[in-house]
């Protein structure tokens, strides 16, 4: 009975399983179907031979080599950017007294609850004050801070005993070195996973770079595809060939930093 | 907490380290705030100077009589409606399946998760293969000649459906980490007064689960009430057929981006933003609620 | 290095000063007991010291030197914490090598002291582990080294033995005392346990209520206490104390009439009541009962009634219950004052002068 059980559990999580994995072996089946042809569900062969060439062709066809870069450097940049501020905040959060500590920090707080969509329209007034617009800048210079980052380094820093701090002072650092040379150091699975999420929300970001650029120069990947698929109309194959380009790097990263994301998730959200 | 009295020069020293994160948040969010405050309230301004020559509360007016917003805030409640409970029960579903499966519980959870770490844009374009009509695979597996993507009785379903996909994963994680948090003693004592499984489950884990399941379904909610990427890219830069698939945020974008009515637009990111406050209101006063229970409990 | 605290006082807000007008110094080169309950005020003193706290009135001098206002990292004070303090993603010799690192030390020379201090604290088998890895007394040791390696004016040890079993407090107390004599920095040990301090300090400060009761050696504090709060303090088992009026009657008349007007209370020690004979000299012979007895290894815990009071000693031989003759010594029972204030010591009169 008890097997029985056991195997009912694993015969529905095995059906889930498939559900989710089924887009994307569909993805890659189709990136390797002939270009250009219309694929109906029974018929197309799985013996046909596979055509690698779609990724060449696809490649070529927009600027991806672009898009990568444009991809890689913004998502670079707010990530590093965003930990050090959030660093040097949550720092402050923790371990230093001053006037309005407390009003301040649920300030930020409250200020997560905002829509970003409801700050775009004068974000994108503002940049085009600065005449930011399809630049690099109008990419990053936002982002690079996240009060959710902020907030959940500032619970990791306060995990760790006073008495800790007070040593470091006693011996003679200074808050900047306790900072660097303890608390970064011993806190290093915490920020690598606030980090990775951040990453992620940056890699996919999409809403965003479609507003502040238009120009193929600028494009993130998730825009460069987007706009890939006015390209190639109903060519799925070459699409789907290009999808994979998107979502390949950031399986990786996922499935070899696995442990970091799904620490990072859990604490920022169930520990607040 | 020692040295608890802060003084002007511990003031300035923690500014030093909060000046990077409060000038980009003042530039970036403080001041758009205030800025879309007064914009929804602009009857006349420029749109690239943002420069505001009449005030009123015409904005919100015309939202009120508008067809596409009352259709907006619809397809919105009704999407939400169709994913969050859905998705909440599915992954609470799904968690306890895998909460202290003997093998592959990992496993199956890399699996879940795949969805969330993957481009928005990327899984609706695939979705959207899937979705097609004469060769979609939706349409294979079921048996249906449905045109998911351009009959607009069946668009926002396969909207719902593609978010329900999406955001399993994320919930499962919650779930799981909710039900880690509670002590396994409890249900050891609860196996030893004689409660069969479901009563174990109803009388000790649900309760104690309570609060993870109000978390993930105000969180879930707020995010899906601002959906936008999945239908951008559904839909290939429309609002659905016969804007089936408007939804709050798409609204905004339209209104902004393609029409230029930036009054309008913040005026319906207000409106947004009063819907994410209402829920967030409501959850935090249960919050308040269930933990000065908890502590009445603890005395 | 002299640690003076000048008419301090220092409250939290909302509550009653914790220090107020405290004044007290510790001598230069010995090891100093900080004793008291917990609530006395002695963390407070040494977060002062520390430099957490900054007084609201008066001063602290390390050797005539105002350092009231100095920061923590200025005033050159090692601490070891209850908790050790040790970095946890740091192996020993990077936990000791830290202050130096901090002040910029050439490595050679950083190389040379952790080698030194290592040796002192005898940690060297261990340099290359982290802390998570070592037991509590080794924590203790590399605690010790890295807050001496700073070559502090002032070392603060807080409770540092209260996380460790019987047997490697007893050790440590000993190897405590050792490196204090190797090193004669300025010491302050603040420990709740009389026995820690007994046995380790040069001298004891016993606080209460943020006053210092007594400074002074072990032996002059348990045999000639200041007041009743000390010798309730120290001692084990705790001091019997009765109304001076109930033992009145049975003290020899002279002395009975000398205190008739000032004594109010009169404290015994368990060992001041002795079974006769003896060669001791005795001021009162009584019969009291004898109700029971606690056989406690070595010691034996009798509890005895007279008079309606209840009195313990510690100097009888297993005995069946019943009525016996006992001695009461003059060294150990003391007379207090209504306010507290010792009057009389058992002969040995410093408290009278």
């Amino acid at each position: 009975m008890k097997k029985l059980l056991i195997g009912g559990r694993y015969l529905l999580l095995a059906l889930g399983a498939v559900a989710m994995l089924l887009p994307f072996v569909w993805m890659v089946v189709i990136s390797l179907q002939p270009a250009a042809t219309t694929l109906t569900l029974p018929t197309f062969a799985w013996s046909s031979a596979l055509h690698w060439e779609n990724y060449r062709h696809a490649w070529r066809l927009a600027p991806f080599a672009q898009y990568y870069g444009n991809s890689l450097l913004v998502t670079a940049t707010t990530t590093g950017g965003q930990l050090f501020t959030s660093i040097l905040a949550a720092f402050a959060f923790s371990h230093l007294h001053f006037y309005g500590r407390r009003l301040l920090f649920r300030g930020l707080i409250a200020l997560t609850m905002i829509p970003g969509e409801l700050l775009l329209i004068p974000n994108f007034i503002t940049l085009t004050h600065l005449h930011w617009i399809n630049t690099y800048a109008a990419l990053i210079v936002p982002w690079l801070t996240s009060i959710f980052a902020m907030f959940a380094l500032r619970q990791a820093f306060l995990t760790h005993p006073q008495s800790l701090y007070y040593a470091a002072r006693l011996e003679g650092a200074s808050d900047w070195q306790y900072l660097w040379h303890v608390l970064v150091p011993l806190n290093r699975p915490v920020i690598t996973a606030v980090g990775l999420l951040q990453a992620i929300g940056s890699w996919n970001a999409f809403m965003w770079p479609l507003i502040v650029t238009n120009s193929p120069r600028l494009r993130t990947l998730p825009v460069g595809l987007m706009t890939f698929t006015s390209q190639t109309g109903t060519n799925y194959p070459l699409l789907m060939a290009a999808t994979v380009f998107v979502v390949v790097p950031l399986l990786i990263l996922y499935l070899a930093l696995q442990k970091y994301i799904v620490a990072g998730i859990t604490r920022a959200n169930l520990k607040g | 907490m020692l040295n608890p009295k802060p003084s002007l020069k511990t003031t300035l020293h923690a500014l030093a380290y909060l000046a990077p994160l409060l000038i980009i948040t003042v530039l970036f969010t403080v001041w758009p705030l205030l800025s879309a405050v007064r914009l929804s309230l602009a009857t006349r301004s420029n749109f690239y100077t943002g420069r505001v020559t009449a005030y009123g509360w015409a904005n919100f007016g015309a939202l009120w009589h508008d067809p596409d917003f009352h259709r907006a805030v619809q397809h919105t409640l009704l999407f939400t409606l169709g994913v969050v409970p859905a998705s909440v029960l599915l992954a609470l579903g799904v968690a306890l399946l895998l909460n202290r499966l003997p093998h592959c519980a990992r496993f199956f959870q890399t699996l879940y998760f795949l969805p969330f770490v993957t481009s928005t844009v990327a899984v609706s374009l695939v979705w959207g293969w899937l979705f097609q009509a004469d060769h979609g695979v939706v349409n294979g597996l079921i048996h249906t000649n449905i045109d998911w993507l351009n009959d607009p009785h069946y668009s926002l379903l396969a909207l719902i459906l593609l978010c329900l996909w999406q955001s399993l994963g994320f919930n499962i994680l919650l779930f799981l980490a909710g039900l880690n948090h509670i002590d396994d003693r409890y249900l050891l004592v609860a196996q030893l007064n004689g409660a069969t499984a479901w009563q174990r489950f109803w009388h000790v884990t649900w309760p104690l689960l309570t609060p993870t399941v109000i978390l993930i379904t105000v969180n879930a909610l707020i995010t899906n009430f601002k959906v936008f990427d999945q239908v951008y890219a559904l839909f290939h830069g429309s609002a659905g057929p016969a804007n089936a698939d408007l939804t709050l945020t798409y609204y905004l974008y339209q209104k902004f981006y393609i029409e230029n009515q930036t009054g309008l637009a913040a005026a319906s990111g207000l409106v947004l933003f009063g819907l994410v406050l209402l829920i967030t209101g409501l959850a935090g006063t249960y919050f308040h609620h269930w933990t000065r229970w908890l502590r009445k409990d603890a005395r | 290095m002299e640690v003076t605290f000048q008419d301090i006082t220092l409250a939290y807000p909302h509550q009653a000063p914790t220090l107020a007008h405290f004044t007290w110094t510790v001598p230069d080169g010995e090891l100093t007991a900080l004793l008291g309950p917990s609530g006395s005020g002695k963390t407070t003193l040494l977060n002062l010291l520390a430099g957490l706290l900054t007084p609201d009135h008066g001063r602290l001098l390390f050797d005539q030197v105002d350092v009231t206002h100095q920061g923590m990292g200025q005033r050159n004070v090692g601490m070891v914490f209850q908790d050790y303090a040790l970095y946890p993603h740091l192996t020993v010799h990077d936990n000791i090598a830290f202050p130096l690192k901090m002040a910029h030390v050439k490595r050679a020379e950083r190389e040379a002291q952790i080698r030194q201090f290592a040796a002192l604290v005898r940690v060297t088998p261990f340099l290359q582990k982290y802390p998570r890895e070592l037991s509590g007394g080794q924590q203790q040791r590399v605690a010790l080294a890295r807050a001496l390696i700073q070559r502090p004016a002032v070392l603060l040890l807080d409770e540092p033995l209260s996380n460790l079993d019987a047997e490697l407090r007893v050790t440590l107390r000993q190897e405590i005392r050792r490196i204090q004599q190797a090193t004669g920095v300025t010491t302050i040990f603040v420990t709740h346990n009389q026995t820690d301090a007994l046995q380790i300090a040069d001298t004891i400060t016993l606080l209460h209520h943020g006053q210092v009761q007594q400074t002074g050696t072990g032996h002059q504090l348990y045999h000639t206490p200041a007041n009743l709060t000390v010798a309730r303090f120290i001692g084990s088992p705790r001091l019997t104390t009765l109304p001076f009026a109930a033992l009145a009657p049975a003290l020899p008349d002279s002395l009975a009439a000398r205190f008739a007007s000032s004594a109010t209370l009169v404290g015994i020690r368990s060992e001041a009541l002795l079974a006769t004979p003896t060669p001791i000299p005795l001021l009162t012979t009584q019969t009291m009962r004898l109700t029971a007895q606690d056989f406690l290894g070595r010691d034996i815990v009798s509890h005895l009634r007279w008079h309606q009071q209840d009195l313990i000693s510690t100097a009888l031989p297993p005995l069946a219950p019943g009525e016996y003759p006992l001695g009461l010594a003059a060294p150990g029972c003391y007379f207090f004052a209504a306010n507290g204030r010792c009057l009389w010591t058992g002969g040995t009169d410093h408290a009278e002068s």
